[in-house]
């Protein structure tokens, strides 16, 4: 009653109002219409009557129509965007405006949480990324689209993969259980990164505390805020863009026949040697078998439009991916709805619904554990593909015993088929009530469907004994997700005087189901994805249905400043997490506090630097929470007992095919004290431009304490748990400089934009409150991953977090040099060492006379210190050209995959640069370590362990620049495509990932975070592999280049 | 007013979105410790992974065995060289970060964790839902999850414990560290290492709590492999025997002997049991027996995604079949084909007729075309027919046919149909070599790929030959030589066939009469032999090495290893009489400091 009370108060208002307007007297009309740089009608732009407060705003059709009394000489139009523009009235009582886009970036549009603000008056840390920008790039998701364009954003794709989406990192790690961003598309946030690229109009990656607090418990990551794009035009805009590529692969090359038994017949004599018919043995390029070129196809067709009471975008995308890897492939299908409707002058009500589905056919799950790799490096090229009886190839037999055991890779792929499909919508209603006294309500409702199935069938296979199965089996896996978000904002902003005033306050809640089955039967009756059982089947089965995922959140903010000119903003929201935290701990609150002052518009300034035309200072305070760990690890239960082999011992009988009981016991012990990990962030930044905005700048420092973290403590192993026991302990200190520098001018007929962006970060763990020994091993050099045990450094960890250092350091022996003599090899703590072997340091006073793992130390540090990122736009007439470069500089990479290519590992191949080590066949000293000695009884390979052991050898430096776009336009304008109804076309090519400068040795520096056996068993949380980076591992989908051209058609 | 239903409707969305909050949030994928369990069939569920948990990849589902004990004894000899810590098996010389240490100190600690849990779920049982009739049931129950405490403390104190090393060698010595309980939060789980003595008093008190608990009772049907109170009992006694406390072991041991009905059977049945034969398996000698069956529920092995009852030890240590076209280069292994028997066992056991050279088939069908059952080239016919003999007569030790599989003259079933020779592998062929094949614990009857991969073969963990050996052990340590001799011919005349309680003409004259054997440790020690022999490659021989302190005179017989490339003998280390604590424990544990290392890690 009271609601509908306060609504008709609301209609009344504006009736007075304009009755007050229609009094004044001497008075003329004069109308207009307000267009854009492109013709089309530019609705909500704002008339006001020169030194008066008389004011108008355009319908939408842009058209105006505004009395003014006699005596005003000049009408400013302004909106948001574009330059304001001051007409003179004169006798004209009809006018057509066109708008100029603004030069100054000070104006732009920045989406915050829960609102919008003019980048004037944003207080907080904002990287804006326009839609354009990477509008033709040859990306399926937000984050890789971000890559290289926004200050402190670190991006690492280090996989070509069709479907692969990077990593990225926000201002640096500060957690083992790093968060992802959050996305939040139009207002309402969403699972993960699903959005079409060319939906986008703009990216706003909000960084620190005061921009985030309001998101409180998921904001940890940061936040990244799309915005779609909506219909801005009077007509309907169709447009349609095509792009078709090939990708083309980096590959490592194996031995070929003849150098493999070059090899063999030094370090295995006894199988080739004395042979007499090498000259038939198959010579196979395995990785030509496995690996080709690839294509990528995208199309795009979006119709946009408004009318005065609709706005609308309809639009739909086809991206199709072949692999360049065997039977590899990705295609995502999707399209997207977003409309607006006015109803009436005070309410609004709109609705976005996007959907995709994207189906994938992936190297993944381990076909027959081979997994993919960046070279096959257990393959050996005297195995044919095909025996000549059409099996699958295997080793020829009458070598003096010669044997291989692992599989034929080409087999391993074909002889399996997969079939991942992941179904998503995101929907979203809204409401919008403009209230009285100065209030406005907006409800959301969101909904979000996640759907993903995946079809595994594995045949049976025999690539020789020792890898062989002889069932076929059948997988098929299936996990919905459904979100519900609601959420009601009401918020007030108003001018009193020069004082302005926006405030909002707002109650949001999730809640989300999560519903899961694996099923699993062996011998099934037909090839394919058909459980059709037979009686040799087995069946396997696990799933469950989890309702309880529940967030409620009340939360505000507000913001004041005083003549654009001094700022200050508060927020702050209380979460409550019902399934994550122990009762004792759902709650937490998070607050943040900024100011800022806009220096550039002080008087003072004006005269003392005109050059600089704005500049502002802002500083922010705040807190932000992360509670991205599994649920429920807080309490106890019991589950299906499972050991290192899974659930194989969930169950025992007691006599000869007797009924298995099936096995439980508790999983973990309780810990009803686990609560929040809070990161407290100090930003401080300095925005300006100058040069009448031909130069702008952004410059901030930041230090982010993440403290309680969330810490999975392995329990002693004689506790009998294995499962992580997570607490709150420690502290990491994040911190550094985050800098936008930019140009833009013309030159003559050339016009041209350069952009700089750049992030400064140190990591440091500070504290683990001694427990634990401290510290938390990751990483191997793994062969496959998964196999801790078969791989080069066998049961070797390769990365070690603790207080003092950063996240993931590289630990191992350290080398000081190369033995030169056996001499000096018998004389030191290496008791097998001769000349040609690692020296590595040893600690004799603390660690006896011989090497022993105590002489362990850190070796290199995978965070790189800056990440930066350069983007040249160029436009002379009708050509455009777009230059993309990234980097990192200060980073250390451990080059897992060198001690592939320089040693032989098991029944395996290697590369030709095994024939630079030291004293190899008729080598003498080299500047490889040596591979091993002839001994009496034969060849004894890597005494020392050079290549077997994690040392410094295989720490390089990973700093890059990379040409990671090049695209280069031309757009026709002409009459003739006018007469077709064709506004514009634009065609253009580009190359991907087209050069890199680098010292690095191995294939690509841009490596991420290899695969985390930590990870795996829950001590590390899985967005970003943070105790694995810059591992460059052999199990790694291949970097690649892609080609492509393209056409943009505007109707 | 179609607006106004449109605001309205808009305005209710308000009051829909409004979940109550609520007080507790049960896992909805697991039971709750509050209320579970609460049946009998329940409470069987959380005994079950006491045993289950058994068959760990870590345990004796797969490394346990093949990879660190019967290399650590030399059953076998691994040719596969990419594992780092499986060699350092095989040279004695591990460390404390080898992933076997790790792995086996863990599992077993997860089983005495299991058998902890099982205490608390049988006292909210008995507490909240049990009916009186219940009560024995439970009482059963507890006695299983004492006994099964004891084992896994038997295996940590034996291989971790530091009671078997010589130096330093005080009255008492560190032991493991004991969990009378599950630990209930994060202070509990940090124990030092409890004293040698306090880890065999929970042995012997949690035998003893089990053979009260299972007094009397009998097992069957499908019942049949559960502990009893003999078992509790045999392990006693072990106990007491390895703790050199023998009258009282005497007294448990000869209660197992004279009151548990157990009786050896015949050589046939024995060396049936050793491949899986059903008939032969729970046979009359078991105790404690673990029911494996060759079913592997559709996964692989022990690591399948499904429960099953199964290990896949015989992946690694298969025989070799002849190749299908006859040959001994293309011969096919089982399995993976890791692992033979090392040649020294074979002379061990008294097979004196040293090695073979293939000759050509002088019955060789050149229209057929060579195959497996027509091969070119046959083991010298001389040679076969010296082996039958060895074999017919009893010229050798009958067990090393149960351990071990002949070339040539045995058989096996690569494809489950035909039988093939047997092959040497093809990385111990040519002359002077002998190339046995393990036959305990392997797959004879299928190549174990085409079955799985599942072992068929239960796992004998305490049988009674057993307490016999310790039985005569403890004998002859309080100077009862006439007994002590008796049981070690008893458990000798059943290897060579005659009937165990007569005297046979095999008999061992005197404790230290001459045995089979060729090396100076056991060829006087008919009690050391015995052992030796009749547990080959079962994973019971490296306690005795280490308690008996055979590990120097063990590395000079056997000299050599193939991925040990320094002699044996020169790398031995007496420090490996005990496992080193492994790192993961070192560095998740603050109770246990380096300075609580084992001495010589």
């Amino acid at each position: 009653m009271t609601t509908k009370r306060l609504l008709r108060k609301g209609l009344l208002i504006p009736i007075l109002l304009a009755g007050t307007l229609l009094c004044q007297a001497q008075s003329k009309t004069v109308s207009g219409t307000v267009k854009d740089d492109k013709g089309n009608p530019v609705p909500g732009a704002s008339i006001l009557v020169k030194g008066k407060k008389t004011g108008a705003t355009t319908d939408a059709q842009g058209n105006f129509s505004i009395s003014l009394p006699n005596s005003a000489k000049d009408l400013l139009i302004s909106y948001v965007g574009y330059e304001t523009q001051d007409i003179p009235v004169g006798a004209n009582n009809s006018m057509v405006v066109v708008l100029q886009p603004s030069s100054t970036i000070m104006n732009d549009i920045v989406v915050v949480g829960y609102g919008s603000q003019k980048r004037k008056d944003v207080t907080g840390a904002v990287s804006s990324v326009k839609g354009n920008l990477f509008k033709d790039q040859p990306v399926t998701n937000v984050t890789e689209a971000l890559q290289g364009r926004a200050a402190g954003v670190e991006v690492i794709k280090n996989s070509g993969a069709p479907d692969e989406t990077p990593t990225i990192i926000i201002r640096g790690v500060s957690s083992l259980h790093q968060p992802a961003p959050l996305y939040i598309v139009d207002g309402v946030r969403v699972t993960g990164d699903n959005i079409n690229v060319q939906d986008i109009a703009t990216v706003d990656v909000l960084k620190d505390a005061s921009a985030t607090a309001i998101y409180g418990s998921a904001a940890a990551g940061g936040v990244i805020i799309i915005t779609t794009k909506k219909g801005p035009s009077g007509k309907p805009a169709v447009t349609f863009s095509v792009r078709d590529g090939v990708t083309v692969p980096k590959l490592v090359h194996l031995l070929d026949k003849n150098g493999f038994i070059k090899l063999e017949n030094i370090v295995a004599p006894q199988f080739f040697s004395t042979a007499t018919q090498t000259d038939t043995l198959p010579n196979t390029d395995w990785v030509k078998a496995l690996y080709g070129n690839g294509t990528e196809k995208n199309y795009n067709l979006s119709i946009t439009g408004s009318t005065p009471n609709v706005n609308y975008l309809v639009s739909g995308f086809y991206n199709q991916q072949k692999g360049v890897y065997l039977d590899n492939w990705s295609n995502i299908g999707g399209a997207r709805v977003n409309t607006d409707f006015n109803l009436g002058k005070y309410i609004k009500i709109g609705e976005e619904l996007g959907v995709s589905s994207r189906k994938t056919s992936p190297p993944v799950p381990n076909r027959n554990d081979l997994g993919y790799h960046n070279a096959p490096f257990r393959s050996l090229p005297i195995i044919p593909v095909y025996n000549s009886d059409g099996t699958y190839g295997t080793v020829p037999p009458g070598y003096n015993g010669f044997n291989f055991s692992g599989p034929n890779p080409v087999g391993a792929i074909l002889n399996a088929s997969t079939i991942d499909v992941k179904n998503n919508m995101q929907s979203n209603v809204y409401a919008d009530v403009s209230l009285p006294l100065h209030l406005n309500f907006r409800t959301n409702l969101g909904y979000d469907y996640y759907l993903e199935t995946e079809d595994y069938f594995q045949n049976s296979f025999y690539y020789g004994p020792g890898s062989e199965q002889t069932f076929n089996s059948l997988s098929k896996d299936y996990i919905e997700s459904t979100q519900v978000l609601t959420n009601e904002l009401l918020s007030y902003n108003q001018n009193f005087g020069r004082h302005h005033i926006d405030a909002l306050v707002g109650y949001e809640q999730i809640t989300g189901t999560y519903n899961t089955v694996n099923a699993y039967e062996s011998a099934v009756g037909l090839a394919g994805y058909s459980f059709l059982q037979t009686s040799a089947s087995g069946l396997a089965l696990t799933g469950y249905r989890d309702p309880n995922e529940l967030v409620k959140s009340q939360f505000g903010r507000l913001n004041y400043n005083y003549d654009g000119r001094y700022y200050l903003a508060l927020s702050a929201r209380q979460d409550a997490n019902y399934t994550v935290f122990g009762p004792d701990n759902q709650k937490a609150k998070f607050a943040a506090v900024s100011a800022g002052w806009n220096i550039g518009d002080e008087v003072f300034w004006k005269k003392l630097m005109p050059e600089v035309n704005s500049l502002k200072l802002r500083g922010s305070y705040g807190t932000m929470g992360n509670s991205n760990i599994p649920p429920y690890t807080y309490t106890a239960s019991y589950g299906q007992f499972t050991d290192a082999g899974g659930l194989a011992s969930g169950g025992q009988n007691f006599a000869p095919n007797g009924p298995l009981v099936i096995a439980n016991t508790f999983t973990s012990i309780p810990n009803p004290h686990l609560g929040w990990e809070t990161v407290t962030e100090s930003n401080i930044g300095l925005d300006g431009e100058a040069l009448r905005s031909h130069l702008y700048f952004s410059i901030e420092w930041y230090n982010k304490l993440t403290s309680n973290m969330l810490y999975a403590l392995p329990l002693p192993t004689s506790s009998g748990f294995t499962s992580p026991y997570f607490v709150n302990i420690g502290n990491v200190k994040s911190t550094g400089w985050d800098i936008l520098l930019g140009y833009r001018d013309k030159a003559g007929p050339v016009s041209y934009d350069v952009t700089f962006t750049g992030g400064f970060n140190t990591n440091k763990v500070t504290n683990l409150d001694g427990i634990n020994g401290n510290a938390l091993y990751d990483g191997y050099n793994y062969l496959n991953y998964g196999d801790q045990t078969f791989n080069i450094m066998s049961n070797q960890n390769i990365t070690m977090t603790k207080a003092g250092l950063p996240f993931g350091s590289f630990y191992g022996y350290k080398v000081i040099g190369m033995f030169q003599t056996d001499a000096q090899a018998a004389a030191s703590a290496q008791p097998n060492a001769h000349a040609g072997d690692l020296i590595f340091y040893h600690d004799a006073k603390n660690n006896g006379a011989t090497l022993n793992p105590n002489d362990r130390q850190v070796i290199g540090n995978p965070n790189p210190k800056l990440i930066y990122g350069l983007n040249i736009h160029l436009t002379y007439k009708g050509f455009d050209l777009a230059a993309l470069f990234n980097g990192v500089a200060g980073v250390q990479l451990f080059n897992g995959v060198k001690a592939y290519e320089q040693y032989p590992y098991a029944d395996g191949n290697t590369t030709s640069k095994v024939f630079g080590d030291a004293f190899l066949g008729s080598n003498g000293m080299t500047n490889q370590p040596r591979l091993g000695y002839q001994s009496a009884t034969g060849f004894v390979l890597d005494p020392n362990q050079n290549y077997t052991s994690v040392n410094s050898y295989f720490v390089e430096n990973g700093a890059y620049l990379k040409l990671k776009n090049l695209q280069i336009g031309y757009t026709f304008v002409n009459n003739l495509f006018t007469r077709w109804g064709v506004r514009s076309a634009r065609l253009f090519v580009m190359g991907n990932n087209l050069l890199t400068f680098t010292k690095y040795t191995g294939l690509d520096p841009e490596v991420g975070a290899a695969y985390s056996a930590a990870q795996q068993s829950g001590f590390v949380g899985t967005s970003v592999g943070v105790t694995t980076r810059g591992i460059d591992a052999v199990p790694q989908y291949p970097q690649t280049r892609v080609y492509s051209a393209g056409l943009d058609v505007n109707f | 007013m179609k607006k106004q239903i449109i605001t309205l409707s808009l305005l209710g969305v308000l009051f829909t979105g409004c979940t109550k909050s609520p007080t507790l949030v049960g896992n909805p994928n697991a039971y709750s410790t509050g209320n579970y369990p609460n049946t009998i069939d329940a409470l069987n569920s959380v005994l079950a992974p006491c045993y289950s948990n058994l068959r760990d990849p870590g345990l004796f589902g797969f490394h346990y065995l093949p990879k660190c004990i019967s290399n650590l004894e030399h059953a076998v000899n691994s040719i596969y060289g990419g594992d780092q810590g499986w060699d350092a098996m095989a040279g004695a010389n591990f460390d404390y970060t080898n992933e076997y240490v790790n792995e086996t100190w863990q599992v077993c600690y997860t089983g005495v964790k299991n058998c902890n849990v099982l205490f608390v779920g049988a006292n909210l049982f008995t507490n909240n839902f049990a009916k009186p009739t219940d009560l024995p049931t439970v009482a059963l129950i507890r006695g299983q999850a004492f006994f099964l405490r004891a084992y896994y403390y038997f295996l940590l104190e034996g291989l971790y414990g530091e009671d078997n090393v010589p130096n330093p060698t005080p009255a008492d010595t560190l032991g493991v560290p004991l969990f009378a309980a599950v630990p209930a939060n994060l202070a509990q789980t940090q124990q030092p290492r409890a004293s040698s003595k306090a880890v065999w008093a929970q042995i012997e008190n949690d035998c003893d709590s089990a053979a009260v608990l299972l007094q009397g009772q009998v097992w069957s049907g499908n019942d049949l492999g559960r502990v009893t109170e003999w078992a509790a009992k045999a392990l006693l006694g072990k106990a007491l025997v390895f703790t050199k406390q023998y009258a009282a072991a005497k007294t448990v041991l000869n209660d197992v002997i004279t009151n548990s009905n157990k009786t050896l059977p015949s050589y046939d049945i024995a060396r049936g049991a050793a491949i899986g034969i059903k008939a032969d398996e729970f046979n009359s000698e078991f105790l404690f027996e673990l029911n494996i069956d060759q079913q592997s529920n559709g996964g692989y092995g022990v690591y399948s995604s499904a429960p099953n009852a199964t290990t896949i030890n015989g992946l690694i240590w298969p025989p070799w079949a002849l190749g299908s076209d006859g040959t001994e280069t293309n011969c096919q292994p089982m399995g993976y084909g890791n692992e033979i028997a090392h040649w020294k066992n074979v002379l061990r056991y008294g097979y004196n007729i040293g090695t073979y050279n293939l000759v050509t088939n002088p019955n060789y069908n050149a229209a057929a075309g060579p195959s497996y059952n027509n091969p070119q080239q046959i083991m010298d016919p001389v040679y076969k027919a010296a082996a039958l003999n060895v074999r017919n007569n009893n010229l050798c030790d009958p067990r090393a046919f149960i351990g071990m599989i002949q070339p040539w003259v045995d058989s096996v079933e690569p494809d489950g149909a035909h039988w093939y020779p047997v092959s040497r592998p093809n990385f111990e062929q040519g002359p002077g070599t002998y190339g046995w094949s393990i036959r305990k614990y392997s797959p004879i009857f299928n190549n174990i790929n085409n079955v799985g991969p599942a072992d068929a073969v239960d796992l004998q963990l305490l049988r009674l030959a057993d307490v016999y050996l310790l039985y005569a052990e403890a004998c002859a340590q309080t100077g009862d030589n006439v007994d002590a001799l008796t049981y070690i011919n008893m458990v000798h005349r059943r290897a060579y066939g005659y009937p165990v309680g007569s005297p046979s003409p095999v008999d061992y004259a005197s404790l230290t009469s001459p045995t089979v054997a060729p090396d100076p440790v056991l060829s006087n020690n008919p009690l050391y032999y015995e052992r030796w022999a009749e547990f080959f490659n079962e994973g019971q021989w490296w306690f005795d090495v280490c308690r008996w302190h055979l590990g120097l005179s063990e590395a000079t017989y056997y000299a050599s290893a193939y991925n040990v490339t320094s002699p044996l003998a020169t790398t031995w280390n007496d420090k490996s009489y005990a496992w080193p604590i492994p790192i993961e424990e070192l560095n998740s544990n603050q109770a246990i400091t380096l300075q609580d290392q084992n001495p010589g890690y």
